[in-house]
């Protein structure tokens, strides 16, 4: 459960981030909120391949 | 700029894609939601970085948005199962179901009157999955399967989406298309609607007893939906943003005369694979509940009563509704000169009217009572920790959430949500197109679980298509859509989680859908078929 929650905060983070950075024309910032995301998403997705190996 | 979207045949395969390969990964590899709607999300993020022309900038636009929508619902779930577990681990539950016996005996009628008409009856003013989440628990204590409770509530009260929570869906409708009728709108949308109405009372029956459940339940199936239907095609007349809170309300106080009927206070003897045996006990070997009938639905009263006067009443919603919050974003556009406009703040939402701050109220108010009273040391599970068991279902809950409202923002902000309704309409002649123009506003509230939504994202599509096409009405198009929008919150993916979370069957959102499904189907050939008679018989240009 710790690895799920670590991986919904990733995704709401984003959201500030990408406002923030959008906003103020601050690319690097947006940008970290993407990434943010994309990490966010592919915890959950990835967890399934490594509960069903493990 | 004009924009130039895409509406071939290959660029309609792949904006479907998302949704196709959702839907694939849930129904057909049983995986969990918060596995299938990442992959999903990444999919359509792929699909508007390669065949949407979409910059990173706008991806990441749209994405964000999507996790505000998603906290927007977060803020119903973590809610709603906090509620759930406080009045669980006080034994609510198991008093509410044996104490609700003394009202009725009668299971088919306890089926209905959670299933359909309470559910019903919590759309009339709250929304935002506040049905779903509150009623699939309360089913699962009065005996329904876990699965099928899930299912019941998003069946029954799907038809109140569209004028319901104060008719917010309607009031989005008129802002952004200017109707020619607008009195006949709401009056022809509030006939479609009836269908989906009918349909979850039969269907509810038909699940429980199949055509048994039918021949027990037809009286009062009917007379429930003449006071839903009927109730609200007489009241879109006069005012459209009560006329689904007042018969639902109606209904509601209707339930118990009906229970005084010896056909519906009595046992009836029919078979139900919906419900769960309860071996080995018989019912006066059940041991005493810790607490009454009406102290068992406390939280669920002053859940009622709070949002009655939060909402209904416009002097304290004006004072309450001042307190917002929300954050800006600037224009995005994509390759094809598709534009979203710049928001300060997007889609901000007032903290005190929120129906998660009801909810919460409801929480501590239940809590601060129950353990006054000393329910959770009398139900021998004092120990057992509220905030661990929240936790372990919410989290899971909340991912798929997030990533489905990215999806949706994504395809939204990319175009691809627009070029699967073009694609519609432009191969469609002008009838088929009246028939499948509910199925569009199915296909909005599937992407967006919102009827609001999807009549904001496609109501001006439908407007375009009148505007072009001699034989459609604009009138009948809207009211489809509008119905569509409502049918389809039966099967997006967002609200069947709001239910699994709450009856802890994470991971059985395929299951539900599979269930819900073919009704949504049957409302949307029902409803297209009487779509097109209405277009044919009202409008003549």
């Amino acid at each position: 459960m710790l690895i799920k929650g670590v991986a919904l905060i990733f995704m709401l983070i984003s959201f500030p981030f990408i406002s923030y950075g959008a906003m103020r024309e601050i690319s690097w910032l947006w940008w970290s909120g993407l990434i943010a995301l994309a990490i966010g998403g592919l915890i959950p997705a990835a967890s399934r391949f490594f509960e069903s190996s493990g | 700029m004009q924009n130039q979207l895409p509406i071939g045949l290959f660029h309609w395969i792949v904006a479907l894609l998302p949704i196709l390969v959702l839907l694939f990964l849930l129904v057909f590899l049983r995986w969990k939601g918060p596995q299938a709607g990442p992959v999903s999300m990444f999919t359509a993020w792929a699909v508007a970085l390669l065949f949407f022309r979409t910059p990173f900038e706008t991806l990441a636009v749209a994405s964000a948005k999507g996790v505000w929508d998603a906290i927007f619902i977060l803020y119903v779930i973590w809610p709603a199962l906090l509620l759930y577990k406080i009045a669980d681990r006080a034994g609510a539950f198991e008093a509410l179901r044996i104490g609700i016996r003394r009202f009725s005996r009668n299971r088919l009628f306890l089926v209905l009157a959670f299933g359909w008409i309470f559910v019903s009856f919590l759309q009339g003013i709250a929304g935002f999955g506040v049905p779903i989440a509150v009623a699939a628990p309360l089913l699962v204590a009065i005996g329904v399967r876990p699965l099928y409770a899930v299912a019941i509530a998003l069946i029954g009260h799907s038809w109140a989406n569209m004028f319901g929570t104060l008719a917010v869906g309607w009031l989005a409708t008129i802002k952004v298309v200017e109707l020619q009728n607008v009195t006949g709108t709401a009056f022809q949308t509030a006939i479609l609607l009836w269908i989906p109405n009918l349909l979850a009372g039969f269907t509810i029956a038909w699940l429980f007893g199949r055509m048994n459940g039918i021949r027990h339940a037809w009286p009062l199936v009917l007379i429930i939906s003449l006071i839903h239907g009927g109730g609200q095609l007489a009241l879109v007349l006069w005012n459209p943003v009560v006329s689904t809170f007042i018969p639902a309300t109606v209904a509601l106080g209707a339930l118990y005369p009906l229970s005084r009927w010896e056909r519906y206070s009595e046992p009836q003897d029919i078979e139900s694979e919906i419900m769960q045996e309860r071996k080995g006990k018989k019912e006066t070997e059940e041991k005493e509940p810790v607490m009454g009938l009406w102290m068992s639905v406390l939280p669920y009263v002053v859940l009622a009563v709070s949002i009655v006067i939060g909402s209904g009443i416009p002097q304290v919603e004006s004072i309450l509704g001042q307190f917002e919050i929300g954050l800006p974003f600037p224009e995005t556009t994509t390759g094809y000169g598709l534009t979203t406009e710049a928001i300060r703040p997007y889609s901000p939402f007032s903290l005190f009217t929120h129906p998660g701050t009801y909810l919460l109220l409801a929480s501590l108010i239940g809590w601060t009572v129950y353990r006054a009273k000393g329910y959770y040391r009398k139900a021998g599970r004092e120990k057992e920790g509220i905030w661990s068991g929240l936790i372990g279902n919410a989290i899971p809950a909340s991912i798929a959430v997030t990533s489905f409202l990215v999806l949706s923002k994504t395809m939204d902000d990319s175009g691809q949500t627009n070029v699967l309704a073009l694609g519609i309409s432009a191969v469609s002649p002008p009838l088929v197109y009246a028939f499948f123009a509910n199925w569009i506003g199915i296909v909005g509230a599937f992407i967006t679980s919102s009827n609001t939504a999807s009549n904001i994202l496609f109501s001006p599509l439908h407007d375009t298509v009148a505007q072009t096409e001699q034989v459609l009405s604009q009138t009948t198009l809207i009211a489809a859509q509008s119905t569509g929008g409502a049918i389809g919150n039966a099967i997006a993916p967002a609200n069947i989680i709001l239910g699994t979370s709450t009856t802890q069957q994470t991971g059985k959102l395929g299951e539900i859908l599979k269930m819900t499904l073919p009704w949504a189907a049957v409302a949307a050939v029902l409803t297209g078929i009487v779509t097109v008679l209405i277009n044919n018989v009202t409008f003549v240009r």
